[in-house]
């Protein structure tokens, strides 16, 4: 089911918490609404669901306009971020739940229970109390009373934050798996960017309750159109620096005080954005690292040296701090990776990876 | 040592504590059970019997010229109570959903207002009502004592409730909405069986405010429907005339069954829901 989102604003008393949303999102899409705490993600997802209305805007579901329709009669479901399980009910009766109130003959309940337990690989837990289950178990039990109802939309409110990290790894495939057997739409928030680059189709960036890019998410990681856009959506977080473009001996140069870049393979696009503060962004997994000075610099390639400050292992990957200079980056390296700190090492980039920024609006202009 | 000597000096606190908060209590059990002439003996040994209860609770007959006929005020207070208590409850369970989850404008002052009604004295309120009960032909009847008695009991109802909703996250009724029930569904097999113990001790603290009431049967009722506690001021007498010890211990024993009955049975959950709710967000 298709769903179209039209100039919808919610203040709550005088803070405004969505500012004019509008998007179209398709059927049997993927969406993902991104965004730190307090962007207006789950403002958003709970006007779909119908719990909350809109103070201005309309929502429609394949053209209809339900943006006054009660949540029972949406065919909706939607997953919490803390579980929200009936905790007088056995796991059974939370997941035969939306059935039962619809009033289902019990064969079909009991069929469709069994049925998305056995997928959820939850059939084992049916007959215990919710309240003694780890955050995990807890999870796929809402996940299946979702899937129980078999809605149109599934709305999803940061179902892995309170998962613990191992489980949200699994969990996510699962739910990229899930979504392509269910052939239907569903929406999807959280803050966070992994999950955003290894679930979503599409993604909807926002932050203070207004949507700063909504694109593929390919399109969002590699042309971010502004500034928070380009820093949130990555991960480890973009490098960004502040610099400005000088000219020297006919180069346009990035200067960024404790370094420079040379621009001349940029020239044509930067020229304009002479003597304007900027910022330099540098996705971490865009830098090479290596303990000896590489052969090649040119207008391609730009190499600093930098010193070891400190590294982090993080799972199967390393994210090692280097200062240069003055300027610390965050360099991610996709192996286990031990250096010793305040070793001397060398990150080269390909200048074209580079991001510039306007400090003053944010834009992206390259 | 010095942890020792800390210890016992807390057990005799202890001890003189629960002893002076026990005595009055197990002195008026074991009074009620003394005849008249043991009552002012000193000795501590007795014959228990029932003469006092059986001469508080039944009519006067020729050979008995000085029984109290205490049953029909006993039943009086049992009818009042409970009534207004279910009315109460019934009334105010859906109040204090719709206050706790429906945004209803101005919630928070709403309860509070509900519940400033017991901040006043009670004879400020009683002035008036008994002014307007009076007009109203409703002094001493059934109705008049259960529609007063639902001041209590409704606002104390509706503000512990509210409290106790409030303290269940949103997402529990968000997610029942989505699922497809009605207010009126989440009220009753979401939330009431999620609070269920709570409720009940709720329920029976209105009951026991209804029961152990003075002040507002005594300014509303005459001699028809004369409750328990204001029948039993009687029992003092008039100046001059000696107390009968014997009945009014025995009317103090039978109009604490009901505290005994729930502090019983109730005890663990009692503190929780005395303090539940008193934190708000």
């Amino acid at each position: 089911m298709g769903i179209t989102i039209s100039h919808v604003g919610k203040k709550y008393g005088a803070r405004k918490v969505l500012d004019d949303i509008t998007l179209d999102i398709g059927s049997e899409s993927f969406t993902c609404l991104f965004g730190p705490p307090g962007a207006g993600k789950s403002t958003l997802l709970r006007i779909l669901a119908g719990i909350e209305r809109p103070d201005e805007g309309k929502i429609y579901f394949d053209g209809e306009d339900v943006t006054d329709l009660a949540p029972r009669k949406r065919n909706v479901a939607m997953v919490f971020q803390n579980f929200a399980l009936y905790p007088h009910l056995k796991v059974y009766d939370n997941i035969a739940s939306p059935l039962k109130v619809a009033k289902k003959p019990k064969e079909e309940i009991d069929k469709k229970v069994r049925e998305v337990a056995g997928f959820l690989r939850i059939a084992h837990l049916l007959d215990r109390s919710p309240v003694y289950l780890s955050g995990g178990e807890k999870q796929r039990v809402a996940i299946a009373r979702a899937l129980a109802k078999s809605p149109k939309i599934y709305l999803f409110d940061e179902p892995l934050t309170n998962v613990d990290a191992k489980i949200r790894l699994t969990m996510r495939t699962e739910l990229k798996i899930m979504q392509r057997k269910l052939k239907q739409t569903i929406i999807y928030a959280t803050p966070d960017p992994v999950e955003v680059l290894t679930v979503g189709d599409r993604v909807a960036v926002m932050d203070q309750g207004v949507v700063h890019q909504y694109s593929p998410v390919k399109e969002a990681y590699e042309h971010p159109v502004d500034l928070l856009t380009g820093s949130y959506l990555g991960y480890p977080a973009m490098n960004l620096v502040d610099c400005s473009l000088v000219e020297k001996d006919d180069k346009p140069i990035l200067d960024a005080g404790t370094f420079t870049v040379d621009m001349t393979l940029m020239k044509e696009q930067v020229k304009q954005f002479s003597h304007e503060e900027l910022i330099m962004g540098l996705r971490p997994e865009h830098i090479e690292i290596s303990l000896r000075p590489p052969k090649e610099e040119g207008v391609t390639t730009r190499v600093l040296k930098g010193k070891v400050f400190t590294s982090e292992v993080v799972g199967s990957d390393t994210i090692v701090y280097v200062k240069v200079n003055d300027t610390m980056l965050r360099v991610f390296v996709p192996s286990v990776y031990r250096v010793e700190e305040n070793k001397s090492i060398w990150l080269s980039f390909h200048v074209n990876k580079l991001y510039l920024f306007e400090k003053k609006t944010g834009r992206n202009i390259m | 040592m010095e942890i020792k000597l800390g210890k016992i000096l807390r057990y005799i606190l202890m001890i003189i504590f629960v002893g002076a908060m026990a005595f009055p209590v197990i002195w008026v059990v074991i009074t009620s059970f003394k005849m008249p002439e043991d009552i002012y003996a000193n000795s501590v040994i007795f014959q228990p019997t029932l003469r006092n209860f059986i001469e508080l609770l039944f009519p006067a007959t020729p050979e008995n010229p000085w029984r109290k006929n205490f049953a029909p005020n006993y039943l009086n207070s049992l009818i009042v109570s409970v009534v207004s208590t279910s009315i109460a409850a019934l009334i105010g369970t859906p109040t204090a959903y719709s206050l706790s989850r429906l945004g209803v404008r101005g919630a928070k002052n709403v309860g509070l207002l509900f519940l400033s009604f017991r901040f006043l004295p009670a004879i400020i309120v009683m002035v008036p009502l008994f002014l307007l009960f009076q007009a109203l032909r409703l002094l001493d009847t059934y109705l008049g004592v259960i529609i007063a008695y639902l001041l209590i009991a409704l606002p104390y109802i509706v503000w512990m409730l509210e409290g106790f909703f409030d303290e269940i996250p949103r997402e529990l009724t968000d997610a029942a909405l989505i699922d497809g029930y009605s207010h009126m569904q989440i009220l009753f097999r979401i939330l009431l069986p999620a609070a269920k113990t709570a409720f009940a001790v709720t329920i029976l603290i209105a009951f026991l405010f209804c029961w152990n009431d003075l002040v507002i049967a005594l300014t509303l009722t005459r001699k028809f429907v004369v409750t328990a506690p204001v029948r039993a001021t009687e029992f003092f007498g008039a100046w001059g005339v000696p107390i009968e010890w014997g009945t009014v211990t025995a009317a103090a024993f039978i109009l604490s069954f009901p505290l005994f009955f729930v502090v019983i049975f109730l005890q663990k959950y009692l503190v929780r829901a005395l303090t539940f709710g008193v934190v708000r967000r």
